[in-house]
């Protein structure tokens, strides 16, 4: 224990376990993308990713430092239902197992999920999604990056500044050094550590504390979070599992993925990496309910699963949440780095600067934009605004007014460009206005209520009749 | 409604296992991909 800033692992091991990684995480992009000199073998790991690779990439991706930080915190908040309710985020990805079937099919040249949007409802729509899409991304990445810094100061003491700045600039250079091919790469060794390390911490919890002495604690302290039918649990359970959906269907941080697997592999990989997550929040969100068996005194909320193990495995316990915590981080961060990346070279430099851009130059492109996201990142989160973090909750009615016009888009001729665009707006501004009127627990639920009445009202009264092969288009007729 | 000690050990227990298990699929998948040489 450090008693200076009550960080439960030494700074010296903090800075020895982060030199070690990023050192390993560095050589692993260097020498998987050292062979990727076109354009589709950067972005999309050559459209040929098997499904070990494939399911690992959309589990780890998902995982992110609030799964395993957070599911601890949700589980001491809301008892049972939060373990269970954040588990619900994995029906959105088992919902895209489907759809990702589909965009391979449909879109077999796409790059980016506004390649689709643009192919199928034209340029306004096209930009009202790069407004929401680029939003979200932005949020994602400084919620991220922040969180980055925060726990690597709680864990280790590491400055806020130093630890946010080392995290961030890591996943850049592995990023920028192997494109998709390094991240997809990464994100299977870090699944396997995630997994690896949560199920040691829980089996600790049950073999030295006990189910029975855990459930006596909690009855007697807290047993209000054994209760199954509280009502705010329940709420957020719903809220949780349609703000995922959105978040999954519309982001391009999955959509690079379905172009980037092989045929065929887009359907079983989303599936199974749905079936997977599904237990992994409970497990981390089981670890909190042992603290009052274990009288633990935690002084933040989402320091929770760290305490646990300090407790139960003293220092290697300490390291252990450690790297499965950077391992969560870094497996969002070069993802949603390549993803935007690809976003903002596709869809606003090529789609809107330089039409005639070769492959060679939106390569180059591309790997300034990521070196520019970093910065950008890095500028946002140095000074520590917490509202900045907490912007990506405020984007929950923005990603579900998104789901009915890609669900529509993909599956039915009938879906109509205006009605698209209307539904992204209105849905997004009366969500908004239920966020502030009623409370964040409706927000997303009512966007994605409006988008889905505009929607279907548009095919009814004034159906298209899509031609399904002007998807199937290149990228240079844009 | 109160959680029981038998539903609470029951849920964890199955998701622990759950959790242990996919780490080995992975591992297994991973093999078969490479022997197959279709890793990526």
């Amino acid at each position: 224990m450090n008693p200076v800033n009550s960080a439960i692992l030494d700074t010296g091991i903090g800075w020895f376990i982060l030199l070690i990684f990023s050192a390993v995480w560095i050589f692993l992009g260097w020498f998987w993308g050292r062979k990727a000199k076109q354009l589709d073998e950067f972005m999309l790991a050559g459209r040929n990713v098997g499904l070990a690779l494939g399911v690992a990439t959309a589990m780890a991706t998902w995982v992110t430092s609030n799964t395993t930080m957070a599911a601890p915190q949700l589980a001491l908040q809301l008892g049972i239902w939060g373990m269970v309710g954040y588990s619900l985020g994995s029906v959105g990805l088992m919902l895209f197992a489907p759809m990702a079937k589909r965009i391979r099919q449909l879109l077999p040249h796409g790059y980016t999920s506004g390649d689709f949007i643009r192919l199928r409802y034209g340029k306004l729509a096209w930009r009202l999604f790069l407004v929401i899409s680029l939003c979200y991304a932005f949020g994602w990445l400084i919620s991220l990056g922040m969180a980055g810094g925060v726990l690597i100061h709680a864990l280790t003491g590491i400055p806020y500044q130093l630890g946010m700045s080392v995290i961030l600039t890591i996943c850049v250079i592995y990023t920028l050094l192997g494109g998709l091919r390094a991240v997809i790469g990464t994100d299977f060794i870090q699944t396997i550590i995630i997994l690896v390390g949560i199920v040691v911490l829980a089996w600790l919890a049950i073999d030295k504390v006990g189910f029975e002495n855990i459930h006596t604690a909690v009855q007697s302290e807290r047993p209000e979070l054994l209760n199954l039918l509280m009502p705010a649990a329940i709420m957020f359970l719903f809220n949780n599992l349609l703000f995922g959906i959105g978040e999954i269907f519309h982001s391009n941080v999955w959509w690079s993925r379905a172009f980037a697997f092989r045929e065929g592999v887009g359907f079983p990989a989303y599936l199974l990496a749905g079936i997977m997550w599904v237990p992994i929040p409970i497990v981390a969100g089981f670890v909190a309910l042992t603290t009052p068996a274990l009288a633990l005194n935690i002084p933040a909320a989402d320091m929770v699963g760290p305490m646990v193990a300090a407790k139960l495995l003293g220092v290697g316990g300490a390291i252990l949440v450690f790297i499965v915590v950077f391992s969560a981080l870094a497996s969002s961060l070069d993802s949603l780095l390549a993803a935007t990346s690809d976003f903002i070279t596709q869809d606003i430099y090529h789609g809107h600067i330089n039409k005639a851009a070769s492959e060679a130059h939106l390569r180059k492109v591309a790997k300034w934009v990521i070196v520019s996201l970093g910065l950008m990142t890095w500028l946002l989160c140095l000074p520590r605004i917490t509202t900045l973090a907490s912007l990506l909750y405020f984007m929950g009615p923005f990603v579900a007014s998104v789901i009915w016009p890609i669900i529509a888009g993909l599956y039915s001729r009938r879906a109509n460009a205006t009605a698209a665009s209307l539904a992204m707006v209105l849905g997004t501004a009366i969500g908004l206005y239920s966020y502030f009127a009623i409370g964040f627990y409706v927000a997303a639920l009512v966007g994605a209520f409006v988008s889905m009445v505009i929607v279907l009202a548009g095919m009814w009264w004034q159906p298209e009749e899509f031609d399904w092969h002007r998807l199937n288009q290149t990228r240079h007729h844009i | 409604m109160t959680a029981s000690l038998g539903f609470l050990s029951i849920l964890v227990s199955v998701a622990v296992f759950v959790t242990a298990v996919s780490s080995i699929v992975l591992i297994v998948l991973l093999i078969r991909d490479w022997k197959g040489k279709s890793l990526w």
